[in-house]
């Protein structure tokens, strides 16, 4: 028997059984009707294997013994925010210790509530979480008031133990042995990119009393990773698995003429499955996929296909024969003023012409699935992907089945920083292809040459910057003509190659819930506020020989840290410390004089004063192009991202005579507003930097006409440790801004446009375009 | 198939694979040692390490039958191996890490820590000879060998700091 009641909370009923004879403590949720409850019910309605995000319990359990079990459906195995920021963000606002939040579940779809792509995770992904501990925050306190026969207001919450009027109780006292059931309001489509939103406004603690964020907790998950305790995704292993190998197409528009015939005295227990164009292997063991894959490919015969223009003539092909006239051009919000006559009658003025390389994200482990299609109908697939429940989405889209019956399960997996946030990183599809064939659970990873041959790629870029500016050092006017193709693509690479069901290409209208779109967003927010004509404009175009593949594939694009931004940022910071050698003012005078944005200022100030900067004009006195005597050179570069201030320095010397560039120093300085932990922040930032590092002095994806040639750590190199110059990091934690800031991966994209702009500064001449390799920059000291 | 005996983490250890079967496959497939990781099987990256007879080696692409009669220590191995070189007794090495994995949880090391195996064997290698390496003796052991040891996610200069944190905890444990 059980006595039930209800209580006011914030204009919505809590409901609540007290059991009488009640053997476990339970908090199986909340019910409280938030004030969008009505309308937003029927579009939260869980389906088979989803929790239902409308209740509390989905998001938090609230043990007997004051111990708090935490899901979230952001993944995030690249930082592993979710283990420190997140834990603190939700032990904040329901005021208990860090450590209650004994355990995190994060990502399995019918184990988290929200879904969502993983960008964004503090400043938006956070905030789901944050609310939905607000609103369990509230329904507590109601619950004690009523227990302490003390008004809520009256009470005070310390460590998770509710206080007043002389009287006190746990959390934990509060829900045992009873059943409470709290509805909050959420709104959205679950395998949609952007997942579901609590909405509302529940009371949130202020900052001001902040007592946990901001501390550097230890992370969590990091003594299972460095013991090999951790459950890794390429550690999944289910009953009766097979271990596939994919052979794929020989370039990025070849269809299949005829599949080589499997030795089977060598392989005897292998298999071959085909699907469409897509050729599997699957074996008991991996070394015998391996092996048998490698022999059916070298007997399979493929259609040949040009359709590339060759990287040698990527920029030039990209000015002259891409399209970019049929996807609408953007304006920026912050577009003001008239440019023509400003630069016309500007004193002087600078125009220039910037490029990037396609890049790759280039995971350190290749994508990795385990893919069981179950005779029932019902399919598992087991992997590390930043958006889970829109994986969800596209199996169930490819198989023709309900969303209902997909589940996925995340582990931790190499950091794919961006790659799978649309919901695939490659293999997933492709296990569930083979799985589909043979009726048993498959194993399928990419090897090393497939993860760069067959992912997507950061898209190149082309940008033309015009800068004018007055006798005093002030510009006048600044335009910048941004040109990029489509850099979303979430198609299933697998299922494009078996003929099966997947979203359309990235075209000028995306499906809706979808953002793949050739529109170019602006996506590097101005800063320089005194400047009184700008005009950035960004134009966009389709994916390069995707439309000319009789795959579809082609080249495919995907957002990669910093997405659009390192491809606006880069040129504008650049041309910005150009301008200011051309105008006789030192970089970062030059830079305060177009700004009134205190916290710009702020971090421009930090990073000089902590950098060693020189105050003084550019190309330094002793800048040379030639010879064999090193010379070194300063440069500067700034970015807002996420409502995260970032200013960076590097410091760099070469040989002209040899043209190898080395980073001596790297100095940043952030403002995130509030930070929520010091140490793990400053982990991701030299994370970041050595990133973009790595940018700055390597990093090219090459290409012939027919498909990708960077197929190893050979021909795709990227920073190593003997490159890693010294590092500062100053982080300026300025709370009263009120918010926490994200986007730690700004400070990969800084890094392009100082270690540039160092260039010039020791040696005079302007290097535009990356990466800045010996051979390259030896062309630029020839000019 | 003839079976192929070798030395892992301690003890003796029989398997019948085929005979050019990396090692790497033998340790996570047969052996269920998931400490070393599959990066690109091509000997590029380091994220497959272990350590053979004391030194660092790749085995993704190390053939089982040259490992026959050695001495594999992987990550899991490592306290106790610690447990040994300090003389404690083996009924210890269960309940301590490595202070190279001590370390590395100090400094909080990993990004996504995928990498980060094949770091610690290395930094476990390099502290076995070099008890207190200077930066450069550090940068230049992490970038010889077959190949560089990589970390995508840039946590090189934290790697740098573990090194030296367990430098120090080591010469304190000795």
């Amino acid at each position: 028997m059980a006595t039930v009641n209800r209580i006011d909370v914030y204009g919505a009923t809590l409901t609540r059984r007290q059991f009488v004879k009640a053997g476990g403590a339970l908090f199986v949720g909340f019910s409280l009707a938030g004030r969008n409850f009505l309308e937003q019910t029927a579009q939260a309605s869980p389906g088979k294997n989803s929790l239902d995000a409308s209740l509390a319990s989905a998001w938090f359990e609230i043990h007997a013994d004051n111990t708090i079990l935490m899901r979230t459906g952001k993944v995030d195995f690249g930082q592993t925010t979710a283990h420190t920021a997140y834990k603190q963000i939700v032990a904040e606002e329901l005021s208990v210790p860090y450590e209650a939040i004994t355990a995190v579940v994060m990502g399995d779809t019918d184990r988290t509530p929200d879904g969502g792509f993983s960008a964004g995770f503090l400043e938006y992904g956070g905030l789901n979480l944050r609310k939905a501990a607000a609103y369990t925050h509230q329904a507590l306190l109601d619950l004690a008031a009523q227990k302490l026969g003390v008004e809520k207001s009256q009470l005070t919450v310390k460590d998770g133990v509710v206080s007043g009027g002389g009287k006190r109780v746990s959390y934990g006292e509060l829900v045992a042995k009873q059943q409470l059931k709290l509805t909050i309001p959420v709104t959205g489509d679950l395998t949609s990119m952007f997942g579901l939103t609590v909405t509302g406004n529940p009371p949130m603690k202020p900052t001001s009393a902040y007592t946990i964020i901001g501390k550097s907790f230890a992370n969590s998950v990091t003594p299972s990773k460095v013991s090999a305790k951790e459950v890794w995704v390429t550690d999944v292993r289910v009953p009766n698995m097979l271990h596939g190998r994919v052979v794929h197409p020989r370039t990025l528009g070849s269809t299949l003429v005829s599949v080589g015939e499997l030795d089977k005295k060598t392989y005897p227990n292998a298999q071959v499955v085909v699907k469409g164009n897509l050729v599997g292997v699957v074996a008991p063991t991996e070394w015998e996929a391996i092996g048998a894959s490698q022999q059916v490919a070298a007997d399979t015969k493929w259609t040949d296909w040009k359709g590339l223009p060759g990287h040698a003539q990527l920029h030039k092909w990209l000015r002259e024969e891409a399209d970019w006239k049929t996807t609408p051009a953007t304006k920026s919000e912050k577009n003001r003023g008239d440019v023509a006559p400003a630069l016309a009658s500007a004193s002087k003025s600078l125009s220039a012409s910037y490029e990037l390389p396609y890049m790759k994200h280039a995971p350190i482990g290749p994508t990795i699935a385990v893919g069981d299609v179950r005779p029932d109908g019902t399919v598992y697939i087991h992997t590390h992907n930043q958006n889970p429940q829109a994986l969800r989405g596209q199996i169930a889209r490819m198989l023709g089945t309900s969303v209902d019956n997909v589940v996925v399960r995340i582990y931790a997996g190499p950091g794919h920083y961006g790659r799978s946030n649309g919901g695939n990183a490659g293999a997933e599809d492709e296990a569930v292809i083979l799985s589909k064939a043979v009726g048993r659970p498959v194993r399928v990873q990419w090897m090393r040459p497939d993860d760069l041959l067959w992912s997507t790629s950061s898209p190149p870029a082309i940008a033309n910057i015009r800068i004018g500016w007055d006798a005093s050092g002030k510009i006048t006017g600044y335009q910048a003509d941004h040109y990029m193709p489509a850099m979303q693509d979430d198609r299933l690479v697998g299922a494009l190659i078996a003929g099966l069901p997947t979203q359309p290409a990235p075209d000028v209208n995306p499906e809706p819930g979808a953002i793949s779109t050739t529109v170019n967003t602006l996506m590097d927010p101005w800063v320089y506020d005194l400047v009184p004509n700008v005009a950035e404009s960004g134009y966009g175009t389709f994916q390069l020989g995707q439309k000319a593949s009789p795959l579809a594939i082609g080249l495919r694009d995907h957002s990669m840290r910093t997405p659009g931004q390192l491809q606006q940022n880069y040129p504008r910071e650049l041309a910005i410390s150009e301008a200011a050698a051309q105008a006789g003012v030192d970089g970062i005078e030059f830079r305060l004089k177009q700004t009134s944005d205190e916290r710009l200022i702020r971090v421009l100030k930090a990073v000089r004063d902590a950098s060693g900067w020189e105050t003084r004009r550019s190309p330094g006195p002793k800048a040379s192009a030639t010879g064999a005597t090193p010379v070194s050179g300063q440069g500067v570069s700034v970015m807002l991202r996420s409502g995260t201030y970032w200013a960076c320095v590097c410091q760099v010397s070469l040989v002209p005579s040899t043209g190898k560039v080395a980073v001596d120093k790297y100095t940043i300085a952030v403002d995130p507003g509030i930070v929520i932990n010091p140490l793990q922040l400053k982990r991701t930032i030299e994370g970041g930097a050595l990133m973009g590092l790595s940018h700055a002095l390597y990093e090219e994806m090459t290409f012939d006409e027919s498909g990708v040639t960077s197929r190893d750590w050979r021909s795709y190199p990227v920073l190593t440790m003997a490159d890693v110059p010294e590092i500062k990091v100053v982080i300026l934690n300025h709370p009263e801004v009120g918010a926490y800031g994200g986007g730690s991966e700004a400070a990969n994209a800084l890094a392009v446009s100082a270690v540039a702009a160092a260039f010039f500064d020791a040696t005079g001449k302007p290097a535009r375009r990356l990466p800045l390799k010996p051979a390259y920059v030896q062309t630029v000291l020839k000019a | 198939m003839p079976a192929i005996t070798m030395i892992v983490n301690g003890a003796r250890r029989e398997v019948q694979v085929a005979a050019d079967t990396p090692l790497l496959y033998v340790l996570r497939n047969n052996l269920e040692l998931t400490g070393p990781q599959f990066g690109c099987g091509l000997s590029q990256c380091g994220a497959c390490s272990v350590l053979i007879d004391g030194k660092e080696a790749r085995s993704c692409t190390l053939p089982i039958n040259r490992v026959t009669g050695k001495e594999v220590t992987t990550l899991e191995g490592l306290p106790a191996r610690w447990a040994a070189q300090r003389g404690l007794p083996a009924s210890e090495a269960g309940r301590i890490l490595h202070p190279v994995q001590q370390a590395w949880i100090d400094e909080q090391v990993p990004q996504c820590g995928f990498c980060q195996n094949g770091m610690m064997i290395k930094a476990t290698e390099l502290l076995d000879e070099t008890p207190a390496p200077t930066v450069a003796q550090i940068k230049t052991a992490f970038t010889s060998g077959p190949s560089p040891h990589l970390c995508r996610c840039g946590s090189y200069s934290a790697i740098i700091d573990a090194v030296q944190r367990a430098s120090t905890l080591m010469a304190k444990g000795r």
